[in-house]
């Protein structure tokens, strides 16, 4: 395949995929075992409900009124405070914190639709959905970046795909 | 003083007022752009009635009130970045060892000096996350720190000229400079604020004698650090310092508040880093309350034309030429609890044309100006919602986990504000018998 002819569907990678009833433990321990940063929520039948990233798991586990006002107090909280808001969130619901509407493409749009998508949602990650809206892929940094790293004959870039 | 007429425009003005204010107070629309589409509307409205021009319109605004308000904005705006305020915070806790009532009088007395020269909303988003670190790392609870913080902000804003808008728009409608108005309601400030104190200690007798643990961690902090801009702090402070001494000899220099208030504005600018677009710093400039204000301006102002203020003011003239005292001390707790519950600006706004009025005729209004000062101050922490201040302690209780419910807010908030105007009242006893 030709550097021209990459499309998304080539790229795109598995999306590791909680259901929306999942809670904040279940998010991370899926991010652990997947080794990865996002993780898709799909609703009761399968379709699209959210997107969350390790960005929006510190959001749930930093209360407000330290990251919104108050940077500086960020450096004198303890171990034992930052365990405490920890254990807060374990069980709330994914849908707490997650993003409800991730930018999305499918594999009929293109890769530029796709980067633009992501530059203007500021998230680095986007799902690529069905027809019935439902999670096929994700295109994420890394894949956008080998995109444009094959473009220009870089080392070290992934094999073809 | 004339009698007033019931006439065309007098109707159409409170009908318009009327419906402005209750919108606002339903608080189901943002409060600016309803007082700001009710001041359009009374402005289109004068021109079709002949009742009041476009001049006669921008005539109300009072620039001094809203100068003196927009200085204090930019300096706060550029000190509230710097880190001084959570630097004086760590440094009080320090003092205090941790022991919960001592950290209570501590941080009160710190929110309460702050906001005797800046702004509540602000001490407070910078204090409160303070006590609530600090409570969680004595494992100590944060409610009393915070509602003793947003009541303390209220009770300084009461203490000078510039602590509370309500207190700029009064002070210049009567006339009071900064001096006097210190030398008035600090001293009753100062004594609710020990009431207050002596009160929150038997509510919270409990938590407040839990014993505190980690308390090495709390000294081993090192309040310096939280200093993230040494250099703009060590422009801003002396600007600020220099800025309070001519608030206090601004009789003698016989330069207005509000010119003060600009002056330590654009020397900070100036001083900070006089190449960089100041854009950052206006971003923070409360756009929304200047609005606020000068909507308020017109309106009132148009009332004031047509003769509405007039006729408010004669239903209660012969009342307070009987009784003046009973009239201020009316005054103050009817504000109190209109306060706790409606934004004090537009009260504050109302009533000031209608004491004028009374002055005119020949009723002495000078302790009804203080009835009024502690009225719209006090009302400020009876309720959740009395003050902007008190809603971000609240907001950040709930942050934290541990809410300030509405029933504990009542049985403190109201319990402090009636304590204060026990303290209003012996003041304005004593007022009467000296002022005029």
């Amino acid at each position: 395949m030709t550097v021209k002819n990459i499309k998304i569907e080539n790229v795109m990678r598995k999306p590791h995929i909680v259901k929306d009833t999942a809670t904040f433990f279940d998010v991370v321990s899926a991010m652990i075992s997947n080794h990865t940063n996002s993780i898709i929520v799909v609703d009761k039948d399968g379709k699209l409900a959210g997107e969350v990233s390790v960005l929006n798991l510190l959001k749930e586990v930093i209360p407000p009124y330290i990251s919104d006002e108050n940077e500086v107090m960020a450096h004198f909280v303890t171990e034992d405070v930052f365990h405490e808001d920890i254990e807060k969130v374990k069980n709330v619901p994914v849908s707490k914190f997650m993003v409800v509407d991730p930018p999305i493409v499918t594999i009929n749009d293109t890769l530029v639709e796709a980067a633009i998508k992501a530059i203007s949602s500021e998230r680095s990650r986007v799902v690529v959905v069905d027809a019935l809206n439902k999670p096929i892929g994700v295109l994420t940094r890394t894949e956008i970046k080998q995109v444009i790293g094959k473009h220009l004959n870089a080392e070290g870039c992934f094999p073809d795909y | 003083m004339e009698t007033v007429h019931i006439d065309t425009p007098f109707i159409i003005s409170s009908v318009i007022a009327a419906l402005t204010l209750g919108v606002i107070i339903s608080e189901k629309l943002h409060r600016t752009i309803v007082a700001f589409l009710g001041a359009i509307i009374m402005m289109v409205a004068g021109v079709a009635f002949n009742f009041f021009s476009a001049n006669d319109a921008f005539a109300t605004v009072d620039l001094k009130t809203l100068g003196l308000l927009f200085g204090s904005m930019i300096m706060v705006a550029v000190l509230e970045e710097t880190g001084v305020f959570q630097y004086l915070g760590i440094l009080t806790a320090q003092k205090t060892k941790g022991n919960p009532w001592l950290l209570m009088v501590g941080l009160g007395f710190l929110t309460f000096s702050l906001s005797l020269f800046l702004n509540n909303v602000t001490t407070v988003m910078l204090v409160a996350p303070v006590a609530i670190t600090i409570a969680r790392i004595l494992k100590i609870s944060p409610i009393p720190l915070l509602i003793s913080e947003a009541i303390m902000a209220n009770i300084g804003g009461v203490g000078t000229l510039v602590g509370h808008p309500p207190n700029i728009l009064i002070g210049y409608a009567a006339h009071i400079s900064f001096n006097q108005f210190f030398i008035h309601a600090f001293p009753v400030a100062f004594a609710s604020l020990i009431a207050t104190l002596l009160m929150l200690k038997l509510i919270y007798k409990k938590e407040l004698s839990r014993k505190p643990e980690n308390i090495e961690e709390l000294m081993r902090m090192r309040p310096k650090e939280a200093i993230v801009q040494p250099k703009i702090a060590m422009i801003t402070l002396p600007v600020l310092a220099v800025v309070i001494i001519l608030f206090f000899i601004q009789d003698k220099i016989g330069l207005d508040a509000s010119v003060i208030s600009l002056i330590g504005a654009a020397l900070v600018l100036f001083l900070v880093n006089p190449k960089k677009d100041p854009k950052d710093v206006f971003a923070k400039i409360e756009v929304s309350l200047l609005l606020f204000f000068t909507s308020l301006f017109v309106i009132f102002g148009a009332l004031e034309k047509t003769g509405v203020l007039d006729y408010l003011a004669q239903l209660i003239v012969s009342d307070a030429k009987e009784n003046l005292l009973m009239t201020s001390v009316i005054i103050m707790w009817a504000g109190a609890f209109i306060s706790a519950v409606i934004d004090n600006i537009p009260l504050a706004v109302a009533m000031i044309p209608i004491i004028n009025h009374l002055g005119m005729e020949g009723v002495p209004t000078g302790i009804l100006w203080w009835a009024l000062i502690f009225g719209v101050g006090y009302g400020g922490h009876g309720t959740p919602i009395g003050s902007a201040a008190n809603l971000v302690a609240v907001a950040q209780s709930e942050q934290n986990g541990t809410p300030i419910t509405l029933k504990i807010w009542l049985k403190t908030g109201m319990a402090s504000m009636i304590i204060c105007l026990i303290v209003g009242t012996i003041a304005l006893l004593v007022m009467n018998k000296y002022i005029l």
